[in-house]
This record gives structure tokens, C-alpha cells and sequence, in this order.
């Protein structure tokens, strides 16, 4: 039991040290593609001042590259039908043209020269997002989070940002008495080298 | 919330239909329309509703007001009989283009992302479907010689409040409370026409088929809308569109007898009925036990 003990502990220190040692290193130039099934946008927004109602996005898709001489360069696309907050019938009408109209505007996008700076200690990259046909500059704040090869041999680079938009600056104002305004949206993105 | 809601909805079509109509009646000399003072009364609210519509539009209900604006332009100068609006061939054809283009433009986005024959064809189709039984119908309403018979303008007025009412209800609980929002609103301003008409109208402001193409077109575009982008069942969509095509037939047709009259009737209340019973139904199949908001 001891030697089990002993043996869990080493592979736990083995573990931290090569997750910092990737953590700090620059993401590796090339071309990376958004893998699906490990990213997630997720959004919070108030509910009548009682509390927070947590939303996401299933369908996301996207990439970015990182070239060490030319502009890098980060693409996401959100289908915006894909909403899902745990209740059937509310997101039948968070689809509709009372909140994201789905159906006209069927992609909510990100675009970013992908330029990190710091400001004030915090990582940040400017973008356009675009949401209901209305393109405006957002700033997100990033977190890098480890890099480097899974355990199936495929390079893959993390990331998490957040960000807080006012739906009524893309034109979504419907309920804002009962809804708030402001949107907390929270993306985490697994990439993967091609 | 609700206040405004019951405000938006109930209060201020009501009021503001009652006083614009009193201010006009003393102060025209020409026959006012009140058709048209509904719409007008509704314009504000929609904007409001909408927390203003956007310009240039970008989202489909944002076109719903252009489409009000030309096609009142066409109501105000077939009043006053300006040069080529005095023909009624030509205000039809006018009013009929003009539902077809804001028919496309309206629903366009949605027909044209990623289409293919395979994964469009149905929507095309519905879609075709639904913009020519509109003109038709359009057409129909302008064709009977505007302005001439104010009878037809307090029916029509009536039965459009009954229609937009139950379309409304239809829409709310289909998915979309602000397309909803704004039927309710549109039809208590034709309730409030139809009122003001029957208790306080004289000879000069009364509901002339006048305002009744543009009306027509409206509800009609709204239906197409919440089609496409609500996913309004078809089954409703087309009871709906019986019950519109009714509503016009009731209210401009006169050689009815009585017996045609209230089975017509019958079957325009029948349709709405059932469109609204078949909404419930189907809510009640999906239902969960808590609200959502």
C-alpha cells in the first residue's frame, strides 16, 4: 500500500512539472484546427436579478495559425441553432428573431489577427465578433493552457477566454427588463496541429 | 415588464387609435381612413416593441415598416386620387409587387443559406405557395374599389382583429413572443377602429377599404415570417391563411345571403379554433413543468 502510495505521488510530480514546462512555452507555429469535441462556448446572462442562467453552444468549429514571420491569424464559427440551455422550449426561442434568428443569421464568428498582448498582467486578443449580422471589436482575455503531444500523438494547444459583451449592441434588445444586458461568455478551445 | 407589455398591447393602440381619429375627423375635410389610422398607430409601437428597428434593415422584422411606409404612400395618394394612383388597376398592381418584393426580401436569407434542391425544395415550394395566395388575396382587396364602401372597411376592421388576435396567440406560443407582441398590438388597434367606427365615427371617419390592402399585406407577411422563422406549423399556417382569405371574402363580398354569411363565419372561427387548439396540443406535448422565464 506504502509503495502504491509512493508510486501515485511520483507520478503526480511528473505530471505537474511536464504540464508547466508546456504551459510555458510558445504555441508552435503551424496551422491548428478546433477540435470539437474538447472546446465550449459557454455564456451566462441574468435572470431577473435572481440569478445567472448558463448557456452553450455545441456546434463550433474553427482554427488558427500561428506563423513565426507572417500574421497569425484565428477564425471560430458558432452555429448559433445549436444553443442549448438545458430547456427545450426556450431554446426554440432563443432561435427565434426575438433573440438570435437562427434561421437568417445561422453563424455567429469570431476573427482575430490573433495578436496577444498584456495589459495589465492579463492576456488579451482583439477580434471582431459578429452576431446577428452586426460586426463589432471585442477583447478577450486569454489563458494559455498546455501544450504539446496527447497521449495519441497529436499536437494539440489549449486555450480559455472571457469576455463580456452587451447583446444590445448586435441588436438583440428583446426583454431586457427580465434578461440582462450583459453577457459573460466563457470559450474553451482544444486545437489540434495539422 | 408586464405593464408594458399591457401597455404596448392594449393601452396605447386603444388610446392612441381613439384620439388620432377624434383630431383627424375635426380636422380633414376628406374622408379618413381609419384602416390606415390603425396602421399608423402601430408603426410607434412597433418601434417600440423592436427597441427600434434597424436601419439599413439587417434582420427580417426589420423591413415589416418600409413595407408599411410604400405601401401607405400608395393607400394616401389613391385617397386623394393623385394622377396614376386614382386607377385602381394600377394601385393593385402596385400593391401586389410591392407584397412580392417584401415577400423575397423578407424570407430570402433563409432560402438561400446553403440551398440545394434537396434540403430547400419544400421551403421553396411553401414558400411560393404562401406569396401568391398573399398577392392574391392583395390583389382581391385592392380590386374592390377603394374607398367606396365603409361597411366593408368596419368588417374587414373587425375580422382583422379577430385574426390578427388569434395569430398572434399562435406566434406567442409557438416560439416568438415579440412577432406575438406585435399582432396583439396590430390587432387591438383594428379593435379600436372598428369601436370608434360603430359608437363615435361620423360620415367622415369611418374604416374605408381604403387602409385594408396594406393591412392584408402586413398580416399576410407577418404569417410568411413567422413561417420561415419560427417554424410556424404549417397545418396553422395554412388554417391561418383560410381564415385571412375568408376574412377578406366576408367583409367585401355582399351578395351573400344570410345563411352563406354565418357558415362562412362558421368556418373562418372553425379554422382559427383549431389553429389555436392544435398550437395548445402540441405545447402540451412538449411541455415541461416549469416556465422558462
Amino acid at each position: 500500500m506504502k509503495f502504491l502510495s509512493i508510486l501515485f505521488a511520483a507520478g503526480a510530480l511528473a505530471t505537474s512539472v511536464s504540464h508547466t514546462a508546456l504551459s510555458s512555452e510558445l504555441t508552435s507555429p503551424g496551422e491548428y484546427a478546433i477540435d470539437q469535441g474538447h472546446s465550449s462556448v459557454t455564456f451566462e446572462v441574468d435572470h431577473l436579478g435572481f440569478a445567472k442562467v448558463v448557456g452553450r453552444f455545441n456546434d463550433l468549429s474553427g482554427n488558427f495559425t500561428v506563423a513565426p514571420n507572417k500574421p497569425s491569424s484565428l477564425n471560430v464559427t458558432i452555429q448559433s441553432a445549436s444553443i442549448d440551455t438545458n430547456h427545450d422550449k426556450r431554446d426554440d426561442h432563443l432561435r427565434s428573431p426575438d433573440f438570435f434568428n437562427a434561421k437568417q443569421f445561422p453563424t455567429i464568428t469570431f476573427s482575430s489577427p490573433l495578436d496577444i498582448k498584456t495589459v495589465s498582467g492579463q492576456a488579451v486578443v482583439k477580434g471582431n465578433l459578429t452576431l446577428l449580422g452586426v460586426s463589432k471589436p471585442i477583447v478577450l482575455n486569454i489563458k494559455k493552457g498546455n501544450e504539446g503531444k496527447d497521449p495519441w500523438g497529436l499536437y494539440r494547444a489549449g486555450y480559455t477566454a472571457t469576455t463580456t459583451i452587451k447583446r444590445s449592441d448586435y441588436g438583440m434588445n428583446f426583454m431586457q427588463g427580465g434578461l440582462g444586458d450583459d453577457i459573460q461568455v466563457t470559450i474553451n478551445i482544444e486545437a489540434v496541429k495539422q | 415588464m408586464i405593464l408594458s407589455l399591457l401597455l404596448t398591447t392594449l393601452i396605447v393602440p386603444v388610446f392612441a387609435v381613439a384620439g388620432l381619429s377624434y383630431v383627424l375627423q375635426r380636422s380633414l375635410s376628406q374622408q379618413v381612413s381609419l384602416s390606415l389610422i390603425a396602421i399608423v398607430t402601430w408603426l410607434p409601437l412597433y418601434a417600440w416593441i423592436m427597441q427600434w428597428p434597424g436601419f439599413p434593415p439587417k434582420q427580417a422584422l426589420d423591413w415589416l415598416w418600409i413595407y408599411v411606409f410604400f405601401s401607405s404612400l400608395s393607400t394616401v395618394l389613391s385617397t386623394i386620387k393623385v394622377r396614376v394612383f386614382s386607377n385602381v388597376k394600377a394601385v393593385m398592381m402596385y400593391q401586389v409587387t410591392l407584397f412580392l418584393t417584401a415577400c423575397l426580401v423578407i424570407i430570402w436569407p433563409a432560402i438561400s443559406y446553403r440551398a440545394s434542391l434537396s434540403s430547400h425544395g419544400l421551403i421553396w415550394l411553401e414558400s411560393l405557395f404562401l406569396g401568391l395566395v398573399g398577392a392574391y388575396i392583395v390583389g382581391k382587396v385592392v380590386n374592390h374599389k377603394a374607398g367606396e364602401n365603409q361597411t366593408a372597411g368596419m368588417l374587414g376592421s373587425l375580422y382583422l382583429w379577430v385574426v390578427t388576435g388569434a395569430l398572434g396567440l399562435i406566434v406567442m406560443m409557438t416560439g416568438s413572443l415579440l412577432i406575438g407582441t406585435l399582432l396583439i398590438a396590430l390587432s387591438s388597434a383594428y379593435l379600436a377602429v372598428a369601436v370608434y367606427a360603430k359608437f363615435f365615427g361620423g360620415t367622415k371617419a369611418q374604416p374605408t377599404t381604403n387602409g385594408l390592402p396594406m393591412s392584408y399585406g402586413l398580416i399576410l407577411l407577418i404569417l410568411l415570417l413567422s413561417r420561415i422563422y419560427v417554424d410556424l406549423d404549417f397545418i396553422n399556417t395554412v388554417l391561418v391563411l383560410i381564415s385571412i382569405g375568408l376574412s377578406r371574402y366576408l367583409s367585401l363580398k355582399h351578395h351573400l345571403n344570410l345563411a352563406q354569411e354565418r357558415w362562412t363565419q362558421f368556418i373562418l372561427v372553425i379554422c382559427l379554433e383549431m389553429a389555436i387548439g392544435y398550437t395548445v396540443f402540441i405545447e402540451m406535448l412538449n411541455q415541461s413543468n416549469n416556465g422558462y422565464y
